[in-house]
């Protein structure tokens, strides 16, 4: 890592850190958790895939406290 | 701005067209069943579609911002879509109240618990405890959650499949 005093004196040596990021070509692992869906086609087939759905009304309105009519 | 009357090209990460038709209809039964549990009469709400459908828009976009970062090769998880969905329909301005409706305590709920409950449905796919329905209603309304985080939570109900 260049010295920061040493940047600042030396115009070569920040040209050539300068440089150094330039050419620079690291790359970072993919994140592997939580994977699982990659195409539209995919997407699309999960949302085809939803089962029928019940909403209790009412358990949200107890834990609310909403009185129920 | 300018805008089209015709439908927008999409690329790459997207919902399919009938992905989106099933997202609008059925956020609209999940506005009516969170009217209901909040005891808001329906005549009092309105809802935007251009403000559903820009929410929608924006999400595919999250979503492929999400697959880069992550992992292009082995997808996202349908608890991050169902975090993403979810956040953006709730940050979208689509529920308007009249203002007969500007009484009921519970109103600035109504639109986070319909985004919930329907990414619950479609992403999910499995039982969330109603109090945990809430509690992210809650948050998406008033306190602080994100995509990632909102996909945090429904992660750890989806159930991965083996392998």
């Amino acid at each position: 890592m260049p010295n920061l005093q040493d940047i600042i004196d030396n115009p070569e040596a920040l040209q050539a850190s300068v440089q150094r990021m330039m050419n620079y070509r690291g790359s970072r692992c993919e994140v592997s958790l939580n994977h699982g869906i990659r195409t539209t086609e995919e997407l699309d087939q999960l949302v085809r895939s939803a089962p029928a759905d019940v909403v209790d009304i009412k358990a949200y309105q107890r834990i609310l406290g909403i009185d129920a009519e | 701005m300018t805008g089209s009357s015709a439908a927008p090209e999409r690329s790459g990460f997207a919902f399919s067209d009938e992905a989106r038709h099933r997202i609008f209809s059925e956020y609209v039964s999940y506005l009516l069943k969170a009217c209901d549990v909040f005891r808001v009469p329906h005549k009092h709400l309105e809802y935007s579609e251009r403000e559903l459908a820009m929410a929608v828009e924006e999400s595919e976009i999250d979503l492929r911002a999400m697959l880069a970062r992550r992992s292009p090769t082995r997808g996202i998880s349908q608890g991050k879509i169902a975090g993403v969905l979810a956040f953006r329909l709730s940050r979208f301005k689509i529920v308007h109240f009249r203002e007969d409706g500007w009484a009921n305590s519970n109103f600035h709920l109504v639109q986070e618990l319909a985004a919930t409950l329907l990414v619950r449905k479609l992403f999910v796919q499995r039982g969330v405890p109603e109090k945990n329905i809430l509690e992210l209603s809650y948050q998406l309304s008033r306190r602080h959650a994100n995509q990632e985080t909102a996909g945090l939570f429904f992660d750890a109900f989806v159930v991965e499949p083996a392998g």
